[in-house]
């Protein structure tokens, strides 16, 4: 992928993500949050904005809850939890 | 047997012997049993002044015999030795053998390890939640994204924001969108490539649309999510200081079931048509 003559000998090969792969919406169950994280990343102009980080959180929760996705605790996504930013939700984690 | 040999001591031809043989019998009382020597003493002494007589007789059976005996225990001895080393070879073959067999296993779970050699480390467990505490500066780094289907692929794949602007930590989620404009269903698998090559150690995804298949039917569109970011590690790295801008380019490939039915095989454009 490289041919860059001076470089070190990284034969870097594409990795395979970490948690695996999405499965697919098929039936755009996640596809009105998906519509609110696009819009809002237009408003900040693609900044990865703590609003926007909170609907793509909601798009995840809406894949985890359509089984799109294999419910993990949201630190590990790095994404705040919701006891931290909601104080009257219910604490479901 | 040893004691005929303390008896007759070293080869030689017979004539010397029985000298030898009696000065040995005189250096070595300790290690002689008692009986013995006063019978090889007496035997000796009664041979020594009838010399010619006794080494026609006996010293030449004896050698003759002597001989024998240390032709048999020189077999042994090679013997013993040859089997020794046969074990040895043997042992180290299969030592060698085993390593061969062991070595592909081996090989991959201390490179999944420590990453020798280049070996991405795809272990879950390495994004630990404090690998995600996004780096406290003001620098942003703009990740682009670009996509591309290959010719075979009648899908039309872009995404759904052309950047993103975030900070090393800091994770975020990006969008495709891929439409199978065909009438058929179609197996589509995608491969990523991360620029500049030496940000790419750094660049970790959490879950993508990568690696996996992918199968679309017939005119579906479809939303593909990808979840990233960039390891705090970059903030500090002096060789990335200059890099605030990396481009995440996503290929589609199309993919058939193989023969077997099992493993998936990319459809590549034939050249000779």
């Amino acid at each position: 992928m490289s041919a860059n003559p001076g470089n070190k000998l990284n034969a870097w090969k594409p990795t395979p993500p970490d948690r695996g792969s999405f499965p697919l919406d098929h039936f755009g169950d996640c596809t009105e949050q998906m519509k609110k994280y696009l819009a809002c990343l237009k408003i900040v102009r693609n900044e990865n904005a703590p609003n926007c980080r909170l609907l793509a959180k909601g798009y995840l929760e809406c894949r985890m809850q359509n089984e799109l996705m294999d419910r993990v605790k949201w630190s590990e996504l790095g994404l705040p939890d919701d006891a931290k930013v909601d104080k009257n939700a219910t604490n479901e984690k | 047997m040893s004691a005929i040999l303390r008896v007759i001591g070293p080869l030689g031809p017979s004539r010397h012997m029985s000298r030898f043989t009696l000065n040995r019998c005189m250096c070595l009382p300790l290690f002689v049993p008692a009986r013995l020597i006063s019978s090889t003493s007496t035997r000796f002494q009664d041979a020594r002044p009838q010399e010619p007589q006794s080494q026609s007789q006996m010293p030449r059976m004896s050698s003759e015999e002597f001989q024998k005996l240390y032709q048999q225990h020189k077999l042994k001895k090679q013997k013993e030795r040859t089997r020794t080393a046969a074990n040895y070879s043997m042992s180290l073959g299969l030592i060698f053998l085993a390593l061969a067999f062991g070595s592909v296993p081996l090989y991959r779970a201390i490179c999944q390890r420590t990453g020798w050699g280049g070996t991405p480390m795809t272990d879950a467990s390495k994004i630990t939640p404090d690998k995600l505490i996004p780096v406290n500066t003001n620098k942003k780094i703009r990740v682009s994204f670009t996509a591309e289907t290959s010719s075979m692929l009648p899908w039309k794949f872009v995404p759904q924001q052309r950047e993103v602007y975030l900070v090393p930590g800091e994770t975020a989620l990006a969008f495709y969108k891929a439409k199978n404009t065909s009438d058929k269903d179609i197996i589509g698998m995608a491969t990523y490539s991360v620029t500049p090559d030496h940000v790419a150690p750094y660049f970790n995804k959490i879950q993508c649309f990568c690696f996996e298949e992918q199968k679309l039917n017939a005119g579906e569109e479809v939303d593909m999510p990808l979840f990233f970011f960039i390891d705090p590690d970059f903030a500090s790295d002096p060789a990335m200081k200059n890099i605030d801008d990396i481009v995440l380019h996503y290929t589609f490939f199309k993919a058939n079931y193989g023969a077997d039915g099992d493993t998936l095989v990319p459809v590549v454009a034939k050249t000779s048509e």
